[in-house]
């Protein structure tokens, strides 16, 4: 696991940020309605 | 009196109580932080509690067994397991099911081949990643509106990220719930699919 904990770390990061990024855009790309406001997370 | 601690101290470090009391009050001695912090994502409640309980396991030389049969050890015990092993394949799989919650995370990595104490891990750190990042990527990519937010934080962070939504915006809170779901259901028909091609 020692050899593995970049890997592992790396994927995590780039595997999260990658999720949040394309949900958001494609999500952004296929809304109609406009968006409200108010305190988000 | 001092003798009177040193039996509950034994009483409850002989039995399952002792994970169980150490999370609950860890948790809300990290939620009280977060509260005061303002809700600030960088105190996310869940960190500071894997921070206090990792400090009170190296400090008290808890056995994992022990912390496990608690309550949320999955959390620390897994990353003492998870140190190691050394497993390329298995480790693959283990991070497959990471970004949904983990019993089934957990189960999908037992079915696929994976090591389900390291995706429990894995599964953790990505909520976390989520909900202290999220901010901050929907914020530089402009995002505002509340679903949108919401729902890609329940897709990449699960449970955590979800319980983040819901304290800062309802609406947010309701579509990362939405999709927390959606994506467990999700990802338990396409893992075991995918790794059957791999």
């Amino acid at each position: 696991m020692s050899d593995e904990w970049l890997p592992l770390l790396v994927s995590l990061l780039v595997s999260t940020l990658a999720t949040l990024v394309v949900t958001a855009l494609v999500m952004k790309l296929c809304q109609c309605s406009p968006a409200t406001t108010g305190e988000t997370p | 009196m001092t003798q009177d601690i040193t039996q509950i101290w034994v009483y409850l470090s002989a039995s399952p109580l002792l994970g169980l009391t150490v999370t609950l009050l860890a948790y809300q001695a990290a939620f009280v932080l977060y509260r005061r912090s303002g809700n600030n994502p960088l105190v996310n409640p869940v960190l500071i509690a894997v921070f206090i309980l990792v400090l009170f396991l190296t400090l008290t030389v808890t056995s994992y067994e022990t912390y496990f049969a608690g309550s949320l050890t999955a959390i620390v015990s897994a990353v003492l397991v998870a140190r190691m092993l050394d497993a390329s394949t298995s480790t693959q799989f283990s991070l497959a099911p990471k970004s949904v919650t983990t019993p089934i995370a957990m189960g999908i990595a037992e079915r696929i081949g994976g090591i389900p104490s390291l995706t429990a891990v894995l599964v953790i750190i990505t909520g976390i990643l989520g909900a202290v990042g999220a901010r901050f990527v929907f914020d530089a990519m402009k995002v505002r509106d509340p679903a949108i937010r919401g729902f890609a934080i329940g897709i990449a962070s699960h449970g955590i990220g979800t319980a983040r939504a819901l304290q800062v915006n309802e609406q947010s809170g309701a579509f990362a719930a939405l999709a927390m779901g959606m994506n467990g259901a999700l990802t338990a028909l396409l893992v075991p699919w995918l790794v059957a091609g791999f």
